[in-house]
């Protein structure tokens, strides 16, 4: 089978830059200045944590601390650039005791706020009015996140690998802030209650790098009760190094295992057939498409509001997502079948009566058969990257029993300023590498129905 | 008498910015400006020769390259006399990944970095101005140089590397000299006095002192010229002058690499003669990081000159250059040659008749027959070259061609192709960094563009 050899990212970016060159707004002399800036400290433990085949984060505490600071310049109603960096410092989680020798010392890591500017063309009234409509670009790096009702599960368009179709939350991840996220284009068009986004993401996050994934989203408002959405995402669809992205060999530096299907690099040997000589061979990609569907139901604007109650209480919310599409006997081995490649969540917020901004219950199901770890996607000094899923280590628990999961998450401001929020959650959580080996422990903290952990945050800004 | 000039430097200079910031922080009536700039960039090296360095696991033919950052920073005017400046910046890259065969471990690079902290007094005197400047800051005296030049504050002098690339933080307004600056100016006159701090290369913290004169002698034409005693006031002169031996069971520094067997890492070792037995009769030779650079530049503007206006451009036909020596004492095998220790680049700006802000073609001659890489000084301080077996003498020749142009104002497109002195340093899987130049003969070259927004 040979291998898809896409178009080459030259192609894609040249319409960009093309556009970009059409942008005529003059700007003013003296931008409209305003300064922003946050920090925020964190704590919370891992209750339980039933696989310990690695390490063992039974009773870890989690703590992190941060600060930023942005910048945004406004030089006309067309044309807003905002910069902002930002510091963290945080531990890898110590493991039980004879995992790191008892050390763990804090790290500190810089990220990028939002890196960006926003030309807008043109803005007719206000997102969810129903009327008027708008028109903007944003390039850089930048905050996008199509399904704002969402607090910790979800979003799993533009969150995570397709192939294996790994779900990424946690608590308060960037995805749900407004943190960068993105790093490419996107463009926003509103056109009374429909709203349409096309992203053009350059991938920086997940092995291999640089490649171009194009998405599409689109929404529709039903007055203030209902809003619909659906989303493709054509992920990895352009890759800048296609022998990387669509592997055709065994491997670059002779680290193929063959000792086990899920040792090997890029291929899947399918041994039903008769004999030796009728195995089939596929080679797996890391490109895929992924579909999405959400929405949102506000009861209480069925009722024309009820006084009592918060912006978001009694919001009925939900996302089903397919992760990947190919059918091929390789695929449905390695990544089962569509009922097994669908994330399905659904969230409602809790009447909090004003005493809290939103006090909001996820429930995931996802019946992927495979581990829910992201190890094969982190750089290693030894084999490579891989769209085949992690080997389980011996004695890992079934990954039948991760299916579930499920999170309550509640926040309340403080004035303008400060703004607490705390979860107890059994999500997707990763430790994010060990001490002496960054690349190791990205599989999900929590592995079976009785795992949890709870954490708490006071942020204040400006 | 090893640290005692720098040490007591340091201390003026500690006591000076301790003084200036009691004294500015007296007034009361701040003016603070806020700025800032982020980007987006990406590209591809296209074409690399070197299969010594670069090979195989640095093999980085069709690389690509990728990185996004943010600085901000603000400005404060304390009175009319004093102002001071601080921005800090992170970025995030992917750098060049190396042979398909290493790709497995490429990740991303985070670098925070400080973009300017200085304070600054500026004051009139009689017709002429005097502007003192202390901390780290942005310092450019040919601004006309898009990549090639600069080499009076550029690179060593043993040995003579050059420093170039898309957008080097040399040529954006990012924080580039550790030290002071005065600046005395009068009429089309400039005077500039450097006291610089190294920050670049091992070893740190040695103090440089340049002096860079310009002169406006006509609105059509600017010629310059600088000095500087490179590492003139080291911090520790054993460190940069190692004399016979380099041999350190602590440090592992020895005069014989024993990775490659070459040696010459703190003294040369040149056969002179053969004895009458057959014995080679060698001259232990040692030197030092130390020496000087001198420059001289120029400006010419012919539209000025001729009164030429629309359609060109203002930045339009604009004829620069600049060249330099790379140090005056010839030492044998690696330094005989005074005429091999000086670049010379040629720059024009094309006609781009207000499509482009700019469109410079720069042209560079260096005719150094030494391996342009400075491993060996990163390594074990030393001031010899690093020796491999490739020809070094075809990578005279460099060039680059830069666009730019601002759009909306603020929003600003810029792109490169070149074979300039590009450095990857090394595939992520060598676990070590590497300081060869990734473009050594003229079939080499890389494209970038870049899309900054500013305020």
């Amino acid at each position: 089978m040979t291998p898809r050899r896409p178009a080459s990212l030259l192609r894609l970016s040249l319409p960009a830059l093309a556009l970009l060159c059409l942008l005529g707004a003059p700007a003013s002399a003296a931008p409209a200045i305003t300064m922003g800036g946050e920090g925020w400290v964190q704590y919370g433990r891992i209750v339980r944590s039933t696989d310990t085949s690695t390490f063992d984060y039974n009773g870890d505490f989690m703590r992190a601390t941060a600060a930023q600071l942005s910048l945004r310049a406004r030089f006309s109603e067309k044309l807003e650039v905002g910069a902002g960096l930002g510091a963290m410092e945080r531990h890898f989680l110590l493991g039980g005791v004879g995992n790191n020798g008892g050390r763990n010392p804090v790290q500190v890591y810089p990220y990028i706020v939002e890196a960006r500017f926003t030309s807008t063309f043109w803005n007719g009234g206000e997102a969810g009015e129903g009327s008027g409509s708008a028109l903007r670009l944003t390039g850089g790096f930048f905050p996008y996140n199509y399904n704002p009702d969402v607090k910790n599960l979800g979003l799993y368009l533009l969150r995570g690998p397709v192939y294996p179709g790994i779900v990424v939350s946690g608590f308060e991840t960037r995805h749900v802030l407004p943190l960068a996220n993105t790093l490419g284009f996107h463009l926003h068009h509103r056109a009374g209650a429909f709203e349409q986004d096309f992203i053009l993401a350059s991938e920086h996050e997940l092995y291999p790098l640089f490649d171009v994934s194009p998405a599409y989203i689109a929404s529709y408002r039903f007055g203030k009760v209902l809003r619909v959405g659906a989303g493709v995402n054509f992920y990895h669809l352009l890759p800048v190094a296609p022998r990387l992205t669509n592997p055709d060999t065994l491997a670059y530096n002779g680290s193929d295992d063959a000792s086990a299907p899920l040792n090997r690099s890029w291929i899947y040997v399918d041994t039903a057939g008769p004999g030796s000589a009728d195995d089939d061979t596929t080679y797996l990609s890391f490109a895929g498409t992924k579909l999405m569907a959400n929405a949102s139901l506000d009861i209480k604007a069925l009722f024309g509001g009820l006084p009592a109650l918060g912006p978001e209480d009694l919001k009925l919310y939900g996302e089903v997502a397919l992760i990947g599409l190919d059918r091929r006997k390789a695929y449905q081995a390695l990544y089962g079948g569509y009922s097994e490649r669908m994330p399905v969540m659904v969230g409602f917020n809790f009447p909090a009566f004003k005493m809290l901004d939103h006090l909001s219950l996820e429930v995931e199901h996802y019946g992927a058969r495979f581990r829910d770890d992201l190890k094969r996607y982190q750089a290693t000094n030894s084999g490579y990257p891989s769209p085949i899923p992690a080997a389980p280590p011996a004695g890992a628990p079934s990954t039948a029993r991760d299916d579930w999961k499920w999170s309550l998450h509640a926040a309340r401001s403080l004035g303008a300023s400060v703004r607490l929020s705390a979860q107890i959650a059994n999500d997707h959580t990763r430790p994010g590498g060990k001490l002496y080996d960054p690349a190791g422990e990205w599989q999900s903290i929590f592995a079976a129905p009785r795992d949890w952990y709870w954490m708490g945050k006071l942020a204040f800004f400006f | 008498m090893r640290a005692g000039i720098p040490l007591r430097s340091c201390a003026w200079f500690g006591t000076m910015v301790v003084a200036l910031a009691c004294s500015a922080a007296a007034q009361d009536s701040a003016q603070v400006q806020y700025k800032g700039a982020a980007w987006l960039q990406v590209g591809r090296i296209e074409h690399s020769s070197d299969k010594v360095n670069n090979g195989p696991y640095n093999n980085f033919n069709k690389n690509w390259q990728q990185g996004s950052g943010v600085q901000i920073a603000s400005t404060t005017r304390v009175g009319p006399e004093w102002e001071g400046a601080f921005g800090l910046g992170a970025s995030v890259g992917h750098n060049a990944r190396g042979d398909l065969s290493v790709a497995n471990n490429q990740y991303p690079v985070w670098s925070v970095f400080v973009s300017e902290a200085r304070l600054t007094y500026a004051a009139p005197v009689g017709d002429s101005k005097l502007r003192w400047t202390l901390g780290f800051f942005p310092y450019n005296y040919n601004p006309e140089v898009r990549n090639l030049g600069l080499y009076l504050l550029r690179g060593m002098v043993y040995p003579g590397v050059l420093v170039s690339g898309f957008e080097a933080r040399h040529v954006s307004p990012g924080a580039n000299i550790f030290g002071g600056w005065g600046r005395y100016s009068r009429g089309g006159f400039t005077n500039d006095l450097l006291l610089i701090s190294e920050t670049d290369t091992r070893p740190y913290f040695d103090l440089s002192l340049a002096d860079v004169v310009s002169w406006q002698a006509h609105p059509a034409l600017q010629v310059g010229a600088g000095v500087n005693f490179y590492r003139a006031l080291p911090r520790d002169r054993s460190l940069i002058a190692p004399g016979k031996n380099c041999d350190n069971s602590f440090s592992n520094y020895q005069q014989v690499d024993p990775s490659t067997g070459s040696g010459d890492n703190c003294a040369i070792f040149d056969t002179v003669s053969v004895d009458t037995a057959g014995v080679a009769v060698v001259d232990t030779v040692t030197g030092s990081l130390q020496g000087t650079k001198v420059m001289g530049r120029f400006r010419l503007d012919p539209k000025l000159l001729f009164g030429w206006g629309a359609p060109f451009g203002k930045q339009d036909l604009v004829l620069y250059g600049e060249a330099a020596v790379l140090g005056f004492k010839d030492y044998p095998k690696y330094y005989e040659n005074l005429a091999e220790r000086i670049p010379v680049m040629v720059g024009l700006n094309l006609p781009a008749f207000g499509l482009l802000d700019r469109l410079a073609l720069e042209v560079e001659y260096y005719g150094s027959k030494n391996h342009s890489d400075y491993g060996k000084t990163e390594t074990y301080y030393a001031w010899t070259p690093r020796v491999v077996p490739v020809n070094n003498a075809r990578d005279d020749w460099k060039w680059s061609l830069y666009a730019s142009r601002v759009i909306a104002g603020n929003l600003r497109l810029s792109g490169q192709v070149a074979n300039d002195h590009l450095r990857t340093f090394g595939a992520p899987s060598l676990g070590f960094t590497t300081y060869a130049e990734a473009l050594t003969t003229p079939r080499d070259w890389y494209w970038m563009l870049k899309l900054t927004s500013f305020f």
